[in-house]
C-alpha cells in the first residue's frame, strides 16, 4: 500500500520531548530494554562518549527502577508499547519502526543495553570521525562480531554495581576458535563461536557430518518459515550466532529483518566489535526469568539450555586456558576479531593529529 | 474478516493525573477538524466527560495547535498512515487500555455527539453509575446522519456554533435492524446516506436480497469460498453500517473490532442512544474528494469516491426530501422509535435513585 507500510505505529504525546532542534549529523541510538537498571548508566555513558546525540528507547514492562531512571535522561526518549507482544517478532518490528520514525537521514546505532560497540581505533577516533570515514567511502552499514565478556571467578561472585566499569567487572574473552562463514544475508557473513559455544554447546563443535548436513537444511529451511521456529522438534540446538549490524545510514528502505541481518547495503570492511556483557552476577536470576517468560526466540530454548548449565555449575566461572584478558581494540585487531582497514587507519590518526 | 494487528509505540510526555471517582474519558482521532472541535468538546465536557486522549494524524489546519491549548485534552501525533492501522483502531485501541481501563470511555469521532435518553438533563455520571448498577458495560448506538434546510455548500457552520442549528435535519425512516454475530449484535442500515447515495440499495428486488442472503450467510462462512476474490467481488456496494459503541467500560479485554462499529464481547445495555453525526456541512464535498485521494479509509475510501462523484454531479445538492424530520431532543428520539429507553431508567434518572 506504501512504501512504509509497517506493523508497528509510533505515537508521540505533544509537547514532545525535543529539546534542542537535532543537529544534521546528530548519530542516533536505538534500544529495547526489560529491567536493565544495572547496566544502563554504563551503556549511557559509553554511547554518550562516543558521541551519540539521543537515545530512543523501548521500555518494555520494566519494574526494577529502569522507567525512572530513563525519564530523567535529558538525552533519551522513552517508548512503551501497548498490548503483550511476544518480544520475538516485536522487539525487531519496535525499532524498525522507531528507526523509520526518527532514523531517516541520520546513522543509527541499534543495539541491546548489554552491547557496548567498538571499532579499530575507537578509543580515540569518535563515532563521528567514524560516520564521515564511512560516508567519503560510500559505506553505509558496518558488521560486527558479538564478542561474549565474563568475569574471571564464578558468575555469583561477580559485584559488578550500577555505573561500574564493564570492563572491569567481565573481563576475559575466548580469543577463538570462531567460525565465519559467508550467508546471503546482509552483512554477508554468519559468526560463530565464542565461549558461549564453548560452554552451552560443548558438543556443537565435534558433531558429524550428518548431524551438520542436517542442521544446514533445517537452518536453510526454518530462516525462510519463521512459524516453525517454535516446532519444538526443530528448535535449533546450534549455538547463537555473533553477527551483528549495529551502525547503519538509515534510509527509507533499510530494515533489520532480525537483531542479525539488516536490508541489503554496502557494508564497510572495517568491522567492529559488540562488548557482549551478558553475564554478570544477575546471570543466572536472568536466565531463571526469560525461561519462564518464554517470549525469547524459539520460546526461549537458548534460555532453558543456560538455565539448566548455569544450574548444574554453580560455583564454575567461564574462564578456561583459552581465556584472554581484553586489552583494547588493537588486541582485538591483532586477533583477528574485528579488521582494520588502511584508510580508516589513516583517516582516524590524520584527523587526530 | 482479519487484519493483522499492527504494535504501537506510545511516548508518554506529560504527566495523566489519576482519575477522580467515576471520570469519565473521551478518545479520539481526528485528521483536520478545526471547523467542529469546539462543539465536540464542548458538548462533551457538558455531558460530563474529564479528560480527552485525541490523536492528531497529520492535520495541517492547525487542529494540533488548538488541542494542544486546551487543559482537559491530552494530544498525541504520529506520521504513520490511517489506512495501515485498521482505520486508526489499533491507535485508539493502544490509548484506551493505557488510559482507560477500569474506566467508562467514550470513544467517538470528532463530527459525531452522543446522547441518550433524557441526556438533556442526566450527566453521563449518571447513565454510568446506572449501568454499574445493572453490571452493563456498552452502550450501543445508531449513527443518525444530520443535515441542513438548504444545499450543502450554502450551509454557513461557523467554528464553535451549535452544530444542529446548522443541520437539524434527519431521515426518521426507514431503517433496517439485522441480528448479527459480532458484539453489540445489531447492524443498522439505513437513513440519509443510504437514500441519497446507495439508492440502488435500497431498491433491489428479492431475487437480489435472497443472492446477498445466500452470498453473506453462506458462501462468506464457507473457508475456501470467502477468500477468493471472484467471490468477495459479488459483494455489492452497501451503504455505511450506522451501529456504534462509543460508550464502554474498559476492561483488560475490551477492544474495539473495525472502527468503532463492533467490539469484542461484552455485556451490553438494553438502552441505546444516538450518535449525531454532524458531518454534512459546507465542507463535505472538498473532504470527500480529498479522502478519496487519499484513499486512506475502509476499502480504498470507495464510499467517499461515491460521495464526490455524486457532489459533483450535482454541487447544489440538497439532503432534504419530503420524510426529512426535524431534532427536537431526544424524547422525540424515543417516540421515533431511534433509541429504546427503558422505565428503569426513566425511572432511575428521573428519580435520582442512582
Amino acid at each position: 500500500m506504501t512504501a512504509r507500510s509497517s506493523r508497528c505505529h509510533v505515537l508521540v504525546e505533544r509537547p514532545a520531548k525535543e529539546p534542542t532542534a537535532a543537529s544534521p549529523g546528530e548519530i542516533r541510538a536505538f534500544a529495547k530494554c526489560r529491567n536493565e537498571r544495572l547496566r544502563l548508566p554504563a551503556f549511557l555513558k559509553h554511547y554518550r562518549d562516543l558521541g551519540v546525540g539521543r537515545f530512543f528507547i523501548v521500555d518494555n514492562d520494566s519494574s526494577d527502577g529502569t522507567t525512572e531512571y530513563l525519564a530523567d535522561q535529558p538525552d533519551v526518549r522513552r517508548f512503551t508499547p501497548s498490548g503483550t507482544f511476544r518480544e520475538a517478532g516485536g522487539g525487531t518490528e519496535w525499532l524498525n519502526a522507531l528507526l523509520a520514525e526518527f532514523g531517516e537521514g541520520h546513522w543509527c546505532v541499534t543495539v541491546d543495553i548489554d552491547e557496548l560497540f567498538c571499532y579499530p581505533g575507537s578509543e580515540f577516533a569518535p563515532l563521528r570521525t567514524l560516520t564521515t570515514f564511512l560516508d567519503r567511502h560510500g559505506y553505509e552499514a558496518i558488521g560486527c562480531l558479538l564478542l561474549d565478556l565474563y568475569p574471571g571467578g564464578p558468575l555469583a561472585a561477580c559485584s559488578y554495581k550500577e555505573g561500574d566499569d564493564l570492563l572491569a567487572a567481565a573481563p576475559y574473552f575466548d580469543a577463538g576458535p570462531y567460525d565465519r562463514i559467508p550467508i546471503d544475508l546482509c552483512p554477508g557473513f554468519l559468526i560463530r563461536g565464542g565461549m558461549r559455544e564453548r560452554i552451552f554447546y560443548p558438543n556443537f563443535r565435534t558433531r558429524g557430518a550428518a548431524a551438520r548436513i542436517y542442521e544446514g537444511v533445517r537452518g536453510r529451511v526454518t530462516r525462510r518459515l519463521p512459524r516453525l521456529h517454535n516446532v519444538r522438534w526443530l528448535r535449533p540446538t546450534e549455538p547463537p550466532v555473533l553477527t551483528k549490524v549495529p551502525l547503519v545510514r538509515w534510509d527509507r528502505q533499510t530494515r533489520y529483518l532480525s537483531p542479525h541481518w539488516v536490508s541489503p547495503k554496502p557494508v564497510a570492511p572495517v568491522t567492529g566489535v559488540l562488548l557482549h556483557f551478558k553475564f554478570l552476577a544477575d546471570a543466572q536470576s536472568r536466565v531463571a526469568e526469560e525461561t519462564v517468560r518464554g517470549q525469547k526466540y524459539a520460546g526461549a530454548a537458548e534460555y532453558r539450555r543456560y538455565a539448566q548449565t548455569l544450574a548444574d555449575r554453580p560455583d564454575n566461572g567461564f574462564l578456561y586456558e583459552g581465556s584472554t584478558q581484553f586489552a583494547g581494540t588493537q588486541q582485538l585487531v591483532q586477533l583477528g576479531l574485528m579488521h582494520d582497514a588502511q584508510a580508516w587507519s589513516e583517516a582516524r590518526t590524520g584527523s587526530h593529529a | 474478516m482479519t487484519r493483522r494487528r499492527c504494535h504501537v509505540l506510545v511516548e508518554q510526555n506529560g504527566e495523566v493525573p489519576l482519575p477522580a471517582a467515576g471520570e469519565v474519558r473521551a478518545f479520539a482521532r481526528c485528521r483536520n477538524e478545526l471547523l467542529r472541535l469546539p462543539a465536540f468538546l464542548r458538548h462533551y465536557r457538558a455531558l460530563g466527560v474529564g479528560r480527552f486522549f485525541i490523536i492528531d494524524n497529520g492535520s495541517s489546519d492547525g487542529t494540533a495547535d488548538y488541542l494542544a491549548s486546551q487543559r482537559d485534552v491530552h494530544l498525541f501525533q504520529t506520521n504513520s498512515r490511517y489506512g495501515e492501522a485498521g482505520m486508526g483502531i489499533d491507535w485508539v485501541n493502544a490509548l484506551l487500555d493505557r488510559f482507560g481501563t477500569g474506566l467508562w470511555c467514550v470513544t467517538v469521532d470528532i463530527d459525531e455527539l452522543l446522547l441518550y435518553p433524557g441526556s438533556e438533563r442526566a450527566p453521563l455520571r449518571t447513565l454510568t453509575t446506572y449501568l454499574d448498577q445493572r453490571g452493563f458495560e456498552a452502550l450501543a448506538c445508531m449513527l443518525l446522519d444530520m443535515y441542513p434546510g438548504g444545499p450543502l455548500e450554502e450551509s454557513a457552520y461557523a467554528a464553535g456554533s451549535d452544530p444542529l442549528a446548522t443541520a437539524p435535519y434527519f431521515d426518521a425512516g426507514p431503517y433496517e435492524r439485522r441480528q448479527v454475530e459480532p458484539c453489540p449484535g445489531i447492524l443498522i442500515r439505513g437513513g440519509m446516506r443510504e437514500r441519497i447515495f446507495f439508492p440502488e440499495f435500497r431498491a433491489r428486488g428479492v431475487g437480489a436480497r435472497l443472492f446477498d442472503a445466500m452470498l453473506y450467510g453462506v458462501a462468506l462462512h464457507t473457508p475456501l469460498l470467502r477468500s477468493m476474490p471472484s467471490v468477495l467481488s459479488l459483494r455489492r456496494p452497501s451503504p455505511p453500517c450506522l451501529t456504534k459503541v462509543p460508550l464502554v467500560r474498559w476492561n483488560e479485554t475490551s477492544k474495539y473490532l473495525q472502527s468503532t462499529h463492533w467490539i469484542a464481547p461484552q455485556p451490553v445495555a438494553p438502552e441505546t442512544g444516538v450518535l449525531l453525526h454532524v458531518k454534512y456541512l459546507q465542507d463535505f464535498h472538498a473532504r470527500a474528494v480529498q479522502e478519496s485521494a487519499r484513499g486512506e479509509h475502509w476499502d480504498g475510501a470507495s464510499e467517499y469516491r461515491r460521495y464526490a462523484q455524486r457532489l459533483s454531479e450535482d454541487p447544489s445538492l440538497s439532503l432534504m426530501y419530503a420524510g426529512s424530520t426535524r431534532f427536537e431532543g431526544t424524547a422525540q428520539l424515543v417516540r421515533m422509535g431511534l433509541m429504546h429507553e427503558s422505565a428503569d431508567w426513566a425511572t432511575a434518572r428521573d428519580s435520582g435513585t442512582v
